[in-house]
């Protein structure tokens, strides 16, 4: 195998051309949380190569697990589920040749792309990694799918037990499970953990997280001062860019934005004729949607599971401090908060988003991999009809893979919804 | 004597039983749980009934299909809308665990729809998904937590005597059980797999002293039969729940004998034992955690495979099918590593989904036999 890194390699590549073609077309003002993420993205990515011709060690590591315990180390990380669905959005077809690849070694079409990408590049011998590292969390898929990895693949995985409640003591048990494998990776790669570069990672995403604080206190602003887009922008930063200084540029990038907007007296671009939350995750597989929903629709899409978390930042100079508080962030993650646990979570979570943020609707993806969060649709559309009198629209969608349901299908099923919001 | 005529055993083909009547009558409470990490032991030794749900007599998923997802398994929905439909009301609690993204929802379905009644009880246990001395000693401190909110709602002390002499009893049950699946893994079977399903059925709905009652007149009954010898294959089924008796017959019909499996309703209910000490409590936490597991364990997949390969070469296996409840990501990926795996033993393998309510027997029983005839012209 020439490049064990060729995912990064082929997300850089793409990733720097539509970075350099819109830095050509369009003014400085225009496209900025873009093109934040984009040159920020590129330099994580061309770090992470560089180090892989230096022959770090590469750890794959899961969305929901704090990449932050990566920078640990001298190694790459590598985020499995950012690959197909940043590739996803930059590609025509994005991961689909992998996904099946996977499907014809076997796995079920209704498993999550998220993973699949990752393991249909493996068999397809263009990822390969040293170690693992993942959570039991938020759902099926990953302990299904990270299964493939330690069987098939034969690398060691690191897994971090998460309990199902949100006590002190699981809590602690889950920091202890990080220690644990924080431990296991030392030993692995033969390296002792660097705390200094760690408690600077950690420092980085807790910046990164005030930034977010102030952002998300802004959208609650009417017109909302900023792009739909900036939503899986804020996810694919969140958990590609873990712990990385590029990570708090990027939103503060963003927060700057805003808050010249709202200085400004400025909205979005578009006029802002709806304001919708989404309970779950973005679609990835065509990111023209959210322009057209602002300029087309007039649908803010304000906040999604991703991008409304809040977390304290962990401010702590002390290890076990701040691994308890990491222990925190990841139980009370994107997705894994609001879904690992009992779906009363969810439930208040949503409703707290719909009236924070001042929504006349909701927008759920019903992604085919999210079986966690499938049981839950309707008591959600229940309870935001009876408590607040909103309506939600669920898109059966695959967030990875156009072919599940097509563009044209989520802009049909959006503007008749829309209609009945007039 | 036909084992589905015995009164014991037809209480597979319905839910509440005339034993669960008695029961009731008697003002002892029954409680439903939906996985097979839940302590029955714990509960006998209260002397409440421990009911699998399960989907028996569902005709259709009509008032479940109004709240959960197409995506969602169809063994809970046909249980959901049985409960729904009131089926499940002789229950007086319900125990859940966090085993799979579709059965760890029933617990909050079930209270936000107030399925059964407002102030129905839930329980719910959340257990390690790998097995590490934390996650065990989690596991001792639930099952602990558990006992004292079964004591508190139901207003009595549990004795730890009891919980020692209520291990016996799942001891010896597991022990019938066992001797019974000799007799399926014959080299001329005594049981159908049918009819062992109905057994393992009627098991998780009956008091225990009874089911051990009945299981010993079974191993009678069995000594004394001859053994099956028109049958075209021997196999062994893998993957998802199954808990009706109709599926195995599909194998039956064309000349397919399961003589083992890999269920959860199956083999691996009884094949790990408690091993006894001075705390119970521990033991029963000792024998949940490391039995033989279902995919929801995330570093346990070789010692299933190990399991596997253990069966096949015990019960004389001629080809393995892998199947799956369709959304079932679990057994799905599992499954998918089952078919690569297991290719080293050169053994026939079909691997396929299907639907819970079996709407689609035809396809199925097409694929069944062209998987027979496959293992028929290789071996």
């Amino acid at each position: 195998m020439v490049n064990r890194l060729k995912p990064y390699e082929i997300l850089y590549e793409s990733l720097k051309l539509t970075l350099d073609l819109t830095e050509r077309i369009v003014t400085e003002d225009e496209q900025v949380a873009l093109r934040s993420f984009m040159r920020n993205g590129v330099k994580v990515l061309e770090r992470a190569l560089r180090d892989a011709d230096e022959g770090k060690p590469i750890i794959g590591y899961h969305f929901a697990m704090p990449g932050e315990i990566v920078q640990c180390f001298d190694a790459i990380p590598l985020c499995f589920e950012a690959v197909p669905y940043l590739m996803a959005a930059l590609f025509p077809d994005g991961a689909e040749y992998y996904y099946d690849k996977i499907h014809s070694f076997g796995s079920p079409y209704h498993s999550c792309t998220s993973q699949k990408g990752i393991m249909g590049m493996y068999l397809d011998q263009i990822a390969d990694f040293d170690l693992v590292v993942c959570p039991t969390a938020p759902c099926d898929n990953t302990i299904a799918s990270y299964q493939f990895f330690s069987n098939h693949a034969k690398k060691p995985l690191l897994v971090a037990d998460m309990p199902y409640y949100r006590t002190k003591e699981a809590y602690q048990y889950f920091a202890d499970e990080i220690a644990r494998q924080i431990n296991e990776i030392s030993k692995l790669i033969n390296q002792e953990p660097n705390w200094d570069k760690f408690k600077t990672a950690v420092q980085n995403s807790s910046k990164a997280q005030e930034y977010l604080i102030e952002i998300n206190e802004m959208r609650r602003n009417i017109p909302c001062p900023i792009e739909s887009i900036v939503n899986p922008l804020i996810t694919g930063a969140t958990v590609i860019m873990a712990g990385t200084p590029e990570k708090t540029q990027f939103f503060k990038d963003v927060r700057d934005l805003m808050r010249k907007r709202i200085k400004n007296g400025e909205g979005r671009l578009g006029e802002e004729r709806f304001r919708s939350i989404w309970p779950n995750i973005s679609i990835f597989f065509d990111i023209g949607l959210y322009e057209w929903l602002d300029r087309v629709v007039g649908l803010s899409y304000l906040v999604d599971v991703f991008t409304y978390y809040y977390y304290e930042p962990i401010y702590s100079n002390n290890i076990d401090e701040i691994l308890l508080g990491i222990a925190k962030q990841c139980m009370n993650y994107p997705m894994t908060h609001q879904a690992q646990s009992f779906i009363e979570i969810m439930i208040e979570d949503t409703l707290w988003a719909a009236k924070e943020f001042k929504a006349d609707c909701a927008i759920m993806t019903g992604h085919l991999g999210c079986k966690q969060i499938a049981s839950a649709i309707q008591l959600i559309r229940e309870t935001l009809r009876d408590e607040l009198d909103i309506p939600m629209l669920t898109l059966e969608v695959d967030i990875g893979d156009k072919r599940f349901t097509s563009i044209e299908t989520i802009k049909y099923e959006i503007e008749e919804f829309a209609k009945t919001l007039l | 004597m036909a084992l589905d005529k015995l009164e014991f055993v037809q209480t597979a083909n319905i839910l509440k039983n005339t034993y669960i009547d008695q029961w009731k009558k008697e003002g002892k409470k029954v409680l439903g749980y939906y996985c097979s990490y839940a302590p029955e032991e714990l509960l006998h030794a209260l002397d409440i009934l421990p009911f699998r749900i399960r989907g028996t007599t569902c005709k259709d998923t009509v008032l479940a299909d109004a709240i959960l997802s197409r995506f969602n398994c169809s063994f809970v929905k046909a249980t959901l809308n049985l409960a729904l439909e009131g089926n499940y009301n002789f229950l007086d609690g319900l125990i859940s665990a966090n085993s799979c993204d579709h059965t760890r929802r029933m617990i909050d379905v079930w209270k936000r729809k107030e399925v059964i009644a407002k102030d129905f009880p839930h329980f719910f246990l959340s257990i390690p998904h790998v097995i590490t001395e934390a996650g065990l000693e989690w596991l001792k401190t639930e099952i602990n937590a558990f006992k004292e909110s079964l004591e508190k709602v139901y207003n009595r002390q549990l004795d730890e005597e009891k919980v020692k002499e209520s291990i016996k009893v799942y001891n010896e049950n597991r022990k019938l059980l066992k001797e019974i699946y000799s007799f399926r893994i014959a080299n001329d079977p005594k049981i159908k797999s049918s009819d062992f399903a109905r057994l393992l059925i009627a098991n998780t709905s009956v008091p225990k002293e009874i089911c051990n009652e009945e299981l010993r007149k079974i191993v009678d009954i069995l000594k004394e039969r001859d053994g099956i010898k028109d049958y075209r294959a021997r196999l062994m089924l893998v993957g998802s729940y199954v808990d009706n008796p109709a599926f195995f017959k599909i194998f039956e019909d064309v000349g397919g004998l399961i003589v083992t499996d890999s269920l959860c309703y199956g083999v691996r209910y009884f094949w790990d034992q408690i091993e006894p000490s001075s705390n119970p409590l521990l033991d029963i936490a000792t024998r949940y955690y490391h039995k033989v597991s279902c995919p929801r364990m995330m570093d346990q997949h070789p010692a299933r495979l190990d399991f596997v390969k253990d069966q096949i070469k015990r019960a004389k296996v001629d080809g393995v099918v892998l199947q799956r409840i369709e959304f079932c990501d679990l057994h799905g990926s599992d499954n998918m590593l089952f078919s690569h795996e297991l290719e080293e033993m050169d053994i026939p393998i079909l691997n396929i989904d299907r639907e819970y309510l079996m709407s689609d027997v035809a396809r199925f029983k097409t694929r069944v036999e062209a998987f027979i005839e496959q293992i028929m012209v290789s071996g």
